[in-house]
């Protein structure tokens, strides 16, 4: 046993010995880092056309497409379809760096598209900028993010080839930017839903769309091309979540849209989308501004057009219930509050909160079960003065109030100002017709006035 | 270190944090070599004009050892960060170098590193980080992206982050001004509460800000910060509420926190000539005459 450990020592010595003989015979550490750095940099600055890059920051976005070109001196110039910022990002130049960390690490330095992506969402989005050389597969240089929690995403530098450059859709990213404006912004800017009408089979779909994380979530189907019409009909159920790309004038959903209704069989893979012109209907009923309208083609479906909408079942919670809030969260169409600076702070400057009871009957039979108005302390006591408005239902999200002139004061003998409350309810809900939005809390909702662009958060009980 | 937060994830409210900070980091720091090729005209500038001229490095190509493990941040747009050295140059070094020993003190204690960040701090816990440093040896401006010298609110957080860490030189140096933590004994905070705190409370408390209660070493920095930048001083801190309208316990409570930072404020500029030779007086003259 003895002479086994002896043996073993031996050979242990030799292959040690080895070992450092062949490390004796390579190149410093350092130099070997700058051989690999050199080497990466010489792989990235080496396609003539650059490199193409179909990027998806995390499994819920959907794809950005990506024209970069390296140069030798730490530069790299990026076309991109990303249209936000005025633009800033469809084409630019930054510096790069090469650098040797947990591997070799190509890092955008200065502030660009990759940042940008990085940013969104209070940087929850799941961009990155700080990308881990893997291996070269073929012709192609695979990537990993650095910053990912989990799951890292895989990036791949496909070499560009001469017309890539017709791929890129920036105006479709614009346009389709321009449908963001046209909704709640207050606090939270909301999400913007559209309508997509089928003008061939006479059925639209509303979906929400998130321009910036490039998904949709298709919410419902109906008959008809107006919203009137197809609340009127009755919807259907979609409930489809899809990443997009935009590709040489196209929308194409990564997973499309298959169902049936009204005897059709609906299949979007994608959308040509060709004109664009801020045509479209207002979204409040007597409205007379335009929003924004896209025509184009759906293959195998005919003809499109895609509307700015306010329909979402997004707010389809905001059911009968007694909503309140403090009268400073309603906000005009400049996010001003009503209270500091409007309506109501002018004739109501002491009012402590905004009431309004939505079907619901409570201890005492005199409060109309349908009326909205304000509270106020008087003597230490809450006291409720409501207008009441008619019986009315949430169709989706959108709510008909129509008020008429039966007030209700729950202090006997307060001196009510029954003008001043006809003014207030008459100006917040102009054009009797508010779209209910959830609010990031439970039993939290915002109605938007498209009439007027005013906004009411309330809170249930 | 001096964070300026903000948690956007609670409804309707939008708290400003201040969090916490070490400062006992050592000062004077050697610039580091980043390895940066000096080949674009910024960088030329940059090496003339601070590294060379201060012997601080301006650092604005994005490096991980900026933020912590849990924290993310981008680093600026190319175009903002010449106009950002300017800015520096204008509000924070040149009023050191128009008062009389200002120089001196400037190039003396000037931190080793600054560190220019595009966007705010992201933490993981949903706030934001608006204005950080690392007590003398780096100061980071975050948001320089949002640079705009008409944006009042943009300007006094980079003017109050970077005059904050600054003052934490002389009180590292040459310690606090004798007895400056018992002119508002009871007011300090425990531990990570400071931020619990509104404006008006920590007035009450007789102090500049809520952030200025975490600490006597904060407390310093903070009112040698508010008095530099903020042009509202004179009006929010020095001169009392009308005593005519003055009829409840809180106005002369506000009145008797005014009295107390007075009396620190007084300590500090004393401090400052003493052991550095600048008039604190002629230094915010020097930096509101830029601001007005």
């Amino acid at each position: 046993m003895r002479f086994w450990r002896l043996y073993l020592l031996i050979f242990a010595f030799g292959v040690f010995s080895c070992t450092n003989d062949d490390n004796d015979n390579l190149p410093p550490v350092e130099e070997r880092v700058t051989e690999a750095i050199a080497s990466l940099k010489s792989e990235l600055v080496a396609p003539t056309e650059g490199w193409r890059l179909e990027y998806q920051p995390s499994p819920d976005a959907g794809i950005f497409f990506m024209l970069l070109y390296f140069d030798e001196n730490g530069n790299v110039n990026i076309r991109s379809d990303v249209a936000d910022n005025n633009g800033e990002f469809l084409e630019q130049t930054i510096t790069y760096r090469i650098d040797n960390a947990l591997g070799l690490e190509l890092i955008f330095e200065t502030y660009g598209v990759f940042h940008y992506l990085f940013e969104l969402n209070q940087s929850t989005f799941g961009g990155e900028f700080e990308f881990l050389y893997k291996e070269k597969e073929g012709e192609n240089l695979r990537f990993e993010s650095i910053s990912d929690p989990g799951t890292p995403t895989q990036i791949v530098f496909e070499p560009a080839q001469p017309g890539d450059e017709n791929l890129f859709s920036g105006e479709l990213a614009e346009n389709l930017e321009a449908f963001v404006v046209d909704g709640p912004n207050a606090l939270v800017v909301e999400l913007p839903s559209q309508q997509i009408v089928l003008e061939d089979l006479d059925i639209s779909i509303f979906w929400t769309i998130d321009v910036a994380s490039r998904n949709l979530r298709a919410e419902v189907a109906g008959s008809g091309s107006t919203v009137p019409e197809v609340l009127s009909n009755g919807v259907l159920p979609l409930n489809h979540f899809t990443g997009y790309r935009l590709s040489n004038g196209r929308m194409i959903l990564e997973d499309p849209l298959e169902f049936r209704f009204s005897g059709f069989n609906i299949n979007i893979e994608q959308l040509a989308l060709t004109d664009f012109s801020m045509t479209g209907p207002s979204l409040c009923q007597t409205g007379v501004d335009t929003t924004p309208r896209y025509a184009g083609q759906i293959p195998g479906l005919g003809s499109i057009t895609m509307l700015s909408s306010l329909l979402t079942t997004r707010g389809a919670g905001f059911q009968p219930d007694v909503y309140q809030i403090n009268p400073e969260f309603i906000f005009d169409n400049e996010g001003n509050s009503l209270l500091e600076d409007g309506v109501i702070g002018d004739i109501f400057p002491d009012a402590v909160g905004f009431i309004q009871f939505y079907g619901v009957q409570l201890n005492d039979p005199d409060i109309p079960i349908n009326s909205a108005g304000l509270l106020f302390v008087e003597n230490d006591s809450l006291v409720i003065h409501v207008r009441e408005y008619e019986p009315t239902d949430t169709e989706i999200n959108r709510v008909l109030l129509r008020f008429n002139d039966n007030y209700y004061y729950s202090v006997e003998g307060s001196a009510g100002n029954d003008t001043g409350l006809a003014t207030v309810t008459d100006e917040i809900f102009q054009g009797g017709e508010v779209y209910a939005f959830d609010f990031t809390q439970e039993d939290v909702y915002r109605l938007y006035n498209p009439c007027n662009g005013y906004e009411i958060f309330l809170v249930g009980n | 270190m001096k964070k300026i937060t903000l948690n956007k994830g609670l409804l309707f409210v939008l708290i400003g944090l201040l969090s916490t900070c070490a400062n006992e980091d050592k000062l004077n720091v050697p610039v580091k070599d980043s390895g940066v090729v000096l080949e674009t005209e910024l960088d030329l500038y940059i090496e003339e004009n601070f590294t060379q001229e201060y012997n601080m490095a301006i650092r604005y190509r994005f490096i991980d050892r900026y933020v912590g493990a849990q924290e993310r941040a981008t680093p600026p747009r190319l175009e903002v960060v010449r106009p950002m050295l300017d800015f520096i140059e204008e509000f924070w070094i040149d009023p050191y170098m128009e008062v009389e020993n200002g120089e001196a003190y400037f190039r003396r204690f000037v931190p080793a590193e600054i560190v220019f960040l595009g966007g705010p701090i992201f933490n993981d816990d949903g706030t934001i980080v608006l204005g950080t440093a690392d007590a003398g040896a780096q100061i980071t401006f975050t948001n320089v992206n949002a640079i705009d010298l008409n944006d009042a609110e943009w300007r006094d957080i980079q003017l109050q982050t970077v005059f904050h860490e600054f003052a934490h030189v002389v009180h590292q140096n040459f310690r606090l001004p004798n007895a400056f933590e018992t002119i508002s004994p009871a007011g300090y905070t425990s531990p990570g509460s400071w931020f619990s705190l509104s404006d008006d409370e920590a007035l009450l408390r007789g102090f500049v800000s809520p952030y200025a209660t975490s600490s006597p070493n904060e407390d310093y920095a903070e009112t040698v910060a508010f008095f530099l930048f903020d042009a509202t001083f004179e009006e929010s801190f020095m001169m009392d509420e009308d005593e005519e309208n003055c009829a409840d316990d809180d106005c002369t409570n506000r009145n008797e926190g005014r009295e107390r930072i007075r009396q620190k404020l007084s300590s500090i500029k004393d401090h400052y000539v003493k052991e550095t030779g600048v008039s604190l007086d002629d230094l915010r003259a020097a930096v509101q005459a830029r601001l007005n």
